[in-house]
């Protein structure tokens, strides 16, 4: 029983409790050792401790399983004690120290895969797990280039969709485990971090052209040790009403007691640069296009608009014939080379009693497109105190500041439209060399000039806890944490500015906090009875209450452009105010049983009442239980099959729930706000339902696990099943009620899927090592069901129906330009009456990938590593609406750029092409050829990307111990170097919409900045 | 420490626990909202009931309503005046008479309205239950009164628009009720206007603030309803009350332009700083070409001294040799966005009683006359002169084109007088009618499709 709550001690803090702290005053000679400590395929055993027996000297073998040891008095005999996890302990006499290196060999103990593994809230062996689980360790997450970690987390992880919407810095992403499992209640899972639930819904109060800001990026990644992704319902039923979309939990690094504290230091700089932007016509080919539109709309050629200045028609000049235009590029002023640096600095060690970590972290980045920047300063502190053998303390704490530079993108306005959508034929200046800011859009130069939107936030999270170990197997533990941050934006257009003419400038400061309280209780017991059963016990509680507040002030007609502040505006009016509280109570338990090693069986169970729910339907149950048989260790596999090392089937099943929907909705309210005459006015704001309640998702997975050869070969495969029913929805109302929409539970959804990871070390040797990952992943989304069918977003584009997924685009089916007349020709067969009408409009694809996944190779070849990430997304739809835009055919006019694919229009019977004649008319069936809402428009946004390339160099050991340096290493990373795809935009990952009603429209490619192609370079130091 | 210690502490420690999480469930389950009430409690008194009532012409200020865009701009286009000059082409449909159902500013529109008649309903069925002391009968008819105005206009408009409309009378509590209403047809629709305004007309007291509900107003709207339903000598029976009342008069152009609440307003929705109208947004400014523009034909007709006279003040070119044919529009232009709606203006007055008098069983051709020509020399423009009953018609109707430039009335004006063939060559009928939309004929399996669309 000691051991095993020595095991736990070590798992719980990542500690080595034997070691102890070498005193100041010991005497400086001695013996000086060194050597590597790795398993017997050669993989080195990081973090695996090495005592000086009758002493307290000791170390621990770092990343690549080296250790030294310095100052071991001088003795005839010296015997070492090297001790790791889930190894045999080794015991190695040194009869006379000599320089070389000691080769250390540790034996995999088969007892010691009885470890007992810590996820969340349960504690199991690791081999009796019956959940899927997929790790990603902190080394896989420091090579790609990235402000935040969830767009590190792409491709490494099965099951996890990450696709991050544009390619400015600190942007949200889109992150879905296994699919969708809800239309209006969000399918964001849920984020822990060092126990903390961190709020990870932006509190940005300023919309900026459908960009939404990550809150996530205000983690530092490098503080990051590991992140652990809970798939199935068992591993995240205990996460109850808020488990139904997965579970990451991320755990921060924390200090290790040691002989010596460890300085790291890390320095980065790197370029990003763009790799593909958008084909606009010249201006010749502009008028030239506009000429052609105005003929074929039937009117005279000789009126037509690019003529000869000296054809006068109706006493107004041409504007010149289509040759004598000029054409401006715009997009080569507002794009750049964008720069960054990132500067990391930590320290950790510690001695029997108190383990620290700190960290301290600037980062820079700016975008490639210009009044795009992020920077953030980060601290940490995480901390472990045992007070006494049995009561333990630790406080893990993080503190960041993010600044940001923003400009819209996207609406109008914003600075891609002014870059993007302006026409090439449009000079920049005026013939007196004046800006032109006679467009729709800002003039290039006088936005840059005049731009000013900015963002600040800070994040604090703190968790603190005490933990009992009132016997070897028995804990309580009290946790408490608060997850506190603010946002605070401000912008201003001034006078000069479009969106700032008009009300002569106009200004709008919003600040935004989020609090949110955690006070949570657990009890951890576990024993064995006889040899072969092992049982452990959970049961815990959590009250968790949230309040976000907003303030907004706006102020309108300012003295001049000098003038920036809210006060210095004659009319500051419009401001807001609002507070909203919710609360979370949750009591939940579990129990894990295993017989033999071989079989092992769970159940975990979860009681949630939410703030948010009808006075009916407080508390919800979420049970969940899972099976797993180690087939490998049978003897019939053993004895037939020794090149099984692992074999492992599973079965889980389990319901969790999502309560993500507006806070009060099920109450009937008024709100006040709806004044006249500057008299408070009160109006109907939404309707009752007193029986609303969660989402409900069950979840059954089945899986294996398997390795061979010596663990060499590891496989995984996993599949589930996800049925969503009472999806919380808003679901259209009708008009005549005076209301759009209530919230009700209606609708069922399902996602079914697998993923399979594989990994592979298929080289080992002392200078040479080559290792292969790969994960694949597929989920099916469907509404299974959904009363009534509901259209999203501008123009209808995105529409959900039952019987289709979501994200499915709702549009007129072109199904090809008829090469006589040049029209277009869309589907009639659903209502076959000769007419283009709403109810020809249909579901023609959606934003889901068939296939994701990651593909990662390894080397290492002597001091060299190289390691090579591909990432590709497989059937995915993306509406390209810059071309829906700019295949405009005239209708637009001078106010409008052009897409080069317009040069491939219809223009003359015979040709070939899905481009149609140019003509602002309708059809004879009512449809147009432009400006429609055509299904040309929808193109498979599927791509392979090569997401990373990093190349690292270890410097030799003996040089660096010359400097007294423990390791130093130079490395250089590329992301995004490549990309592959058919999709004719600048890039097919890609969202325009992500501040849209809970994300419901995905794949929308308007005015989004391209992911950048970034190399960085880097230096990083251990001490 | 043995083992009965260790359970006596932890039962006392879940004890605890339960104990402290009894007593602040509350605290957790029921947070206050501070920005929202419970529908039960929300017209309770009369100070409640009057802010319920503000609360209705703040849904009449929607942006998809009178505050801006949206049904506004729709009839102004279709009414084949102004041009479309943006990026969203929904709208350009109205200028081709080619809406579809799927139209998102017809849909937005649709919903702004429905919440106005919702508003009113609910004053309209709970005040007279009220029974406090402090509410006078004076202030309960007032309310009543106001609140029949403000549901009479939403369903003047929703029928006049779309045609066949769902007659909602109650207050919405659930999302079911009502399900199964038919539509009604315009003509249905409009004595339901009729028999809500004379209730109002009954009940309203003599409140002189233009901004909401008066007794001028009503007869104002009185009178625009009798003119829809060819009720001649009604129509100049009311408008005439209007007429007669000496607080109204026919100002200046200036005034109305730089002024607020102005003589010739009789029933103005009022904007302020604070209560800002979105209706600028939507019009092309002077070095911003936006979603509307006025046509050049339009220009040249406000700008012809014989026709626009001094309503070239609407109006200014601001055309460049880059930017040709480009018009900005005046009426709905101040910086602070506290431009007015005029819902009802004494222009209309006496175009209405010119048309009825011409229309009339026995025409007063003169009176019809001296009106037209009291709103054409208003704006410096020459007396019409005609003995042609045919003639002056089309001279009211020209006059209205002008008159209300940048107002929704010549779509309505076309379909009711069945000229909207003719004149903007829209032959189909079916079209005369938007469509009913789309996506509430998903949400409301009651509603019936208007035909052809």
């Amino acid at each position: 029983m000691n051991q095993l709550i020595y095991k736990i001690t070590i798992l719980l803090f990542i500690i080595n409790p034997l070691l102890s702290h070498v005193s100041a005053d010991e005497k400086p000679a001695g013996v000086f050792l060194k050597g590597n400590v790795r398993n017997k395929t050669g993989e080195p055993l990081i973090g695996s401790t090495i005592q000086v027996q009758g002493t307290s000297i000791g170390s621990t073998t770092d990343m690549d399983g080296n250790f030294t040891i310095t100052d071991i008095p001088s003795r005839t005999k010296i015997t070492l004690l090297i001790k790791y996890i889930g190894y045999k302990p080794l015991i190695r006499e040194l009869k006379n120290t000599s320089s070389d290196p000691l080769q250390i060999i540790l034996e995999e103990d088969a007892l010691g895969l009885d470890e007992i593994v810590v996820t969340g809230y349960t504690q199991t062996k690791k081999n009796a797990r019956t959940s899927a689980i997929s790790e990603v360790k902190s080394e896989d997450l420091k090579d790609v280039s990235g402000s935040s970690f969830g767009e590190k987390l792409q491709g490494q992880a099965s099951g996890l969709l990450v696709s991050s919407t544009n390619g400015v810095p600190g942007s949200a992403m889109l992150v879905r485990l296994r699919g969708t499992t809800s239309i209006n209640a969000g399918n964001e899972p849920l984020y822990i971090v060092d126990g903390v639930f961190v709020n990870n819904k932006t509190l940005q109060g300023i919309r900026s052209g459908g960009q939404t800001t990550n809150p996530l990026a205000d983690l530092n990644p490098a503080d990051i040790e590991s992140v652990e992704v809970l798939k199935d319902a068992n591993a995240t039923a205990i996460y109850g009403a808020r488990g139904a979309n997965g579970v990451i939990i991320i755990t921060t690094k924390r200090g290790a007691s040691g002989n010596k504290t460890t300085v790291q230091f890390n320095s980065e700089f790197g370029f990003s640069h763009y790799d593909k932007l958008w084909d606009l016509t010249t201006g010749p080919e502009h008028a030239l296009i506009l000429n052609e539109a105005h003929i074929n709309d039937g009117k005279s050629y000789e009126s037509r608009p690019y003529r000869p200045v000296s054809e006068v028609v109706n006493g107004v000049p041409g504007q010149g014939t289509p040759e004598e235009q000029g054409t401006y590029d715009r997009l080569g002023l507002l794009f750049r080379t964008g720069l960054q640096q990132t500067y990391n600095l930590s320290l950790s060690g510690g001695n029997e009693q108190t383990r620290f970590y700190v960290s301290g972290e600037y980062t820079d980045q700016e975008s490639i497109i210009k009044l795009q920047d992020f920077q953030r300063y980060g601290f940490r502190l995480n901390l472990d105190h045992d007070l006494s053998k049995q009561l333990k303390f630790g406080f893990s704490t993080s503190y960041t500041e993010t600044l940001r530079e923003i400009c819209r993108t996207g609406d109008t306005g914003g600075i891609l439209n002014t870059g993007l959508h302006t026409p090439t034929l449009t000079p920049i200046l005026n013939s007196d060399g004046t800006y032109n800011s006679a467009e729709r859009f800002n003039n290039p130069y006088l936005l840059l000039e005049n731009s000013n939107h900015h963002a600040n936030g800070s994040h604090l999270i703190v968790n603190t806890f005490l933990k009992w170990q009132l016997l070897n197997n028995l804990s309580f533990k009290t946790s408490w944490s608060i997850d506190n941050s603010t946002y605070h934006e401000f912008v201003y257009y001034n006078a000069k500015m479009n969106e700032g003419k008009s009300t002569n400038g106009n200004a709008t400061d919003v600040n935004t906090t989020n609090k949110l309280w955690i006070a949570e209780q657990l009890i951890n017991y576990y024993t064995s009875i006889g040899e072969k059963n092992f049982i452990s016990l959970f049961l815990g509680n959590t009250l968790q209450r949230n309040v976000v507040e907003r303030a907004s002030i706006t102020g309108t007609n300012f003295p001049g452009i000098e003038f920036t502040t809210i006060s210095s505006a004659a009319v500051t009016a419009g401001s807001t105010s609002g507070k909203i509280p919710s609360g979370l109570i949750s009591y939940f338990g579990g129990a894990n049983y295993s017989y033999a090693d071989k079989y092992s069986a769970d159940f975990n169970f979860r009681a949630d009442a939410s703030s948010r729910f009808g006075k009916s339907n407080k508390w919800g149950y979420f049970p969940s239980g899972g099976v797993s048989w180690r087939i490998g260790q049978e003897t019939f596999i053993k004895d037939n099959l020794p090149a099984v090392s692992e074999l492992k089937v599973k079965a889980s099943i389990g319901w969790t729930g999502n309560q993500e929907i507006a806070d009060f909705a099920s109450l009937g309210l008024w709100t006040g706000g709806s004044n006249y005459l500057d008299l408070p006015g009160i109006s109907p704001y939404q309707l009752a339902n007193s029986d609303l309640k969660w989402e409900t998702t069950r979840q059954w997975n089945i899986g294996l696990e398997s390795a061979f050869i010596n663990n060499r070969l590891n496989i995984q495969l996993n599949y589930y099943n996800k049925y969503t029913t009472d999806l919380l929805l808003s679901v259209p109302v009708p008009a005549k009620t005076g209301f759009a929409s209530t919230f009700d539970n209606l609708g069922e959804m399902s996602n079914k899927g697998f993923e399979l990871e594989i990994n592979s070390q298929n080289i080992r040797k002392t200078d040479f090592e080559w290792s292969t990952s790969i994960n694949l992943s597929h989920n099916a989304n469907k509404i299974e069901k959904l009363p009534v069918s509901f259209t999203q977003y501008n123009r209808d584009w995105v529409r959900l129906e039952e019987g289709y997924p979501m994200y499915s685009f709702w549009l007129y089916k072109q199904l090809y330009v008829d090469p006589q007349t040049g029209n277009a020709v869309y589907d009639d067969s659903r209502t076959k009456d000769g007419k283009i009408t709403t109810d020809d409009r249909q579901i023609v694809g959606d934003a889901w990938p068939d296939f994701t996944g990651g593909l990662r190779n390894s080397f290492r070849y002597k001091n060299f590593d190289l390691s090579i990430l591909f990432y590709f997304s497989v059937g995915n739809d993306v509406f390209n609406m810059n071309r829906y835009f700019q295949e405009h055919a005239g209708s637009r006019g001078v106010s409008w750029s052009l897409q080069k694919s317009m040069m491939d229009r219809w223009t003359k019977p015979g040709d070939i092409t899905d481009i149609p004649r140019v003509t602002t008319l309708a059809n004879a069936d009512g449809s147009y050829n432009h400006n429609f809402e055509s299904s040309r428009f929808l193109e498979d946004g599927s791509f392979i990307r090569l997401r990373n390339v990093s190349l690292g160099y270890t410097l030799p050991r003996a040089m660096v111990a010359k400097a007294g340096l423990q390791r130093v290493k130079l490395y250089a990373n590329a992301t995004n170097l490549l990309t592959f795809t058919g999709y004719s935009g600048a890039d097919p990952e890609v969202n325009a919409a992500a501040d849209f009603s809970n994300a419901t429209v995905q794949g929308l490619d308007f005015s989004t900045p391209p992911h950048p192609r970034t190399f960085v370079f880097g230096i990083n130091i251990t001490y | 420490m043995n083992n009965y210690n260790i359970r006596r502490n932890i039962v006392t420690g879940v004890a605890a626990l339960t104990l402290l999480l009894t007593s602040c469930e509350s605290y957790f389950l029921e947070p206050d909202s501070p920005q929202y009430i419970a529908d039960n409690i929300s017209i309770v008194d009369a100070k409640s009931a009057e802010t319920a009532l503000l609360g209705v012409y703040s849904a009449l200020q929607h942006s998809e309503y009178y505050g801006g865009d949206g049904f506004q701009s729709a009839v102004n286009l279709a009414g084949g005046e102004l041009i479309w000059v943006g990026t969203q082409n929904h709208y350009n449909t109205f200028v081709t008479h080619t809406y579809r159902a799927d139209n998102r500013t017809l849909n937005d529109s649709w919903q702004a309205i429905h919440k106005v008649v919702n508003g009113a309903n609910h004053i309209i069925a709970k005040v007279p239950l009220l029974n406090e002391t402090g509410l006078t009968d004076q202030q309960r008819n007032q309310l009543l009164g106001e609140a029949y105005t403000l549901r009479a206009l939403a369903q003047f408009d929703l029928a006049r628009t779309w045609g066949n409309i769902p007659l909602v009378l109650q207050p919405t509590l659930n999302a079911t009720d009502f399900s199964g209403l038919k539509q009604s047809n315009r003509q249905e629709v409009y004595k339901q206007v009729l028999s809500d305004l004379d209730k109002a007309e009954q009940l309203i007291g003599n409140n002189s603030n233009i901004n909401r509900v008066t007794l001028p107003a009503i007869y104002a709207f009185k009178a625009r309803v009798y003119l829809y339903t060819e009720q001649w000598d009604k129509a100049e029976a009311y408008a005439s009350k209007v007429i007669a009342n000496t607080a109204f008069g026919l100002v200046s152009w200036q005034t109305i332009l730089s002024g607020k609440n102005t003589r010739e307003s009789v029933w103005e929705l009022a904007f302020s700083t604070a209560d800002k109208s979105s209706y600028f947004s939507v019009w092309s400014s002077d070095a911003y070409r936006n979603t509307l523009a006025p046509s050049k034909a339009l220009y040249n007709r406000l700008r012809d001294p014989l026709i626009g006279g001094a309503r070239s003040a609407l109006i200014k070119d601001v055309s460049t040799p880059a930017k040709t044919d480009f018009y900005v529009q005046l009426l709905y232009w101040r910086s602070n966005n506290d431009n007015p709606t005029y819902l009802f203006r004494l222009a209309e007055q006496y175009l209405i009683r010119s048309e009825a008098r011409s229309k009339k069983e026995t025409p007063d051709l003169a009176g019809a006359l001296a009106d037209l020509n009291a709103v054409r020399n208003r704006s410096s423009v020459a007396s019409f002169e005609s003995t042609s009953r045919e003639e002056i018609l089309l001279a009211i109707e020209e006059e209205r084109r002008v008159e209300f430039a940048f107002e929704p009335h010549r779509w309505f004006d076309l379909v009711r007088t069945g000229r909207v063939g003719t004149v903007l060559g829209v032959n189909d009928t079916q079209k005369w009618i938007f469509p009913i939309p789309y996506n509430d004929l998903a949400a409301d399996p009651a509603l019936v499709q208007n035909p052809g669309y």
